[in-house]
């Protein structure tokens, strides 16, 4: 029987759904290089937002990568955090498998890539009860 | 001094050796501890793709028709996983997939309200 490489079950399964949201990522990175303001500002506006008015959990997602392609980090995190913190594990997570699996020596073995994804999941819902507790309560919006 | 009787086995010995191989073979080819992996590994992609869905219904909520279909798929998916290997993936993915589906009806039943008053305040 092959000796596990990694301590995270999951961790191939991630690294492969990696490339392509990579590969998806290069073409989004292309696109709003050329079209992010208009795709940001003058794209499509949130359904929920505009009939209940309240903002959904992906709302400010493509004003939050447009600012974080152009390097406009905090502007980003305020837009929407998740984006940010995506892209922030992304390439560590993938650099260190690459590492894992060429080397064998370099990188970490344990690294909680799962632990990783849950936590991201659970900052896109409570960034998404704040940003609504914020809007509904004191009139504070950073959108 | 008789030959034959050195060079045969008695029957028992081989039946004995056989089971001995088996047993074997089998402790280090199929043991319950991968049994266990084996049956988690379908249940585990059941989880991520309803986690990705749920993930995914939840960010489109701009679309709603789109965000129904994610967060419906998602919902299913995450249920069997949740069924099959209760994680924390697969609770992840039906409360993400539970919110894009909430956000899409509500969404759908006020568009189709407004539709339904506007036809009736242009008839009346």
């Amino acid at each position: 029987m092959s000796k596990r490489l990694f301590k995270d079950d999951l961790t191939n399964t991630w690294f492969y759904l990696g490339i392509v949201f990579g590969l998806l990522s290069i073409v989004a990175v292309t696109v709003f290089i050329f079209f992010g303001d208009k795709l940001s500002y003058g794209g499509i506006t949130c359904a929920v937002y505009k009939m209940i008015h309240i903002y959904c959990p992906g709302c400010g997602g493509t004003r939050s990568f447009n600012h974080m392609i152009h390097g406009h980090i905090i502007q980003s995190i305020l837009c929407n955090p998740f984006v940010p913190y995506t892209y922030a594990v992304y390439p560590v997570f993938m650099i260190n498998t690459i590492l894992v699996k060429t080397t064998k020596k370099l990188g970490f073995t344990g690294f909680p890539v799962t632990v990783l994804i849950l936590t991201g999941v659970g900052l896109l819902l409570a960034q998404w009860v704040i940003r609504n507790v914020l809007l509904l309560a004191f009139n504070i919006t950073c959108l | 001094m008789d030959n034959n009787n050195l060079n045969e086995t008695p029957m028992q010995d081989v039946q004995a050796t056989v089971e001995q191989a088996e047993e074997v073979t089998y402790k280090y080819t199929f043991t319950d501890e991968d049994s266990q992996e084996i049956e988690e590994i379908p249940a585990k992609g059941f989880s991520i793709a309803g986690l990705i869905l749920g993930i995914a219904s939840i960010l489109c909520c701009a679309l709603p028709c789109l965000d129904f279909i994610l967060g419906v798929v998602g919902l299913i998916l995450s249920i069997v996983g949740r069924k099959r290997n209760g994680d924390g993936l697969s609770l992840a993915g039906l409360i993400t997939s539970i919110i894009g589906v909430v956000l899409a009806v509500l969404v759908i039943f006020l568009v189709s309200l407004y539709f339904i008053l506007a036809i009736i305040s242009m008839y009346n």
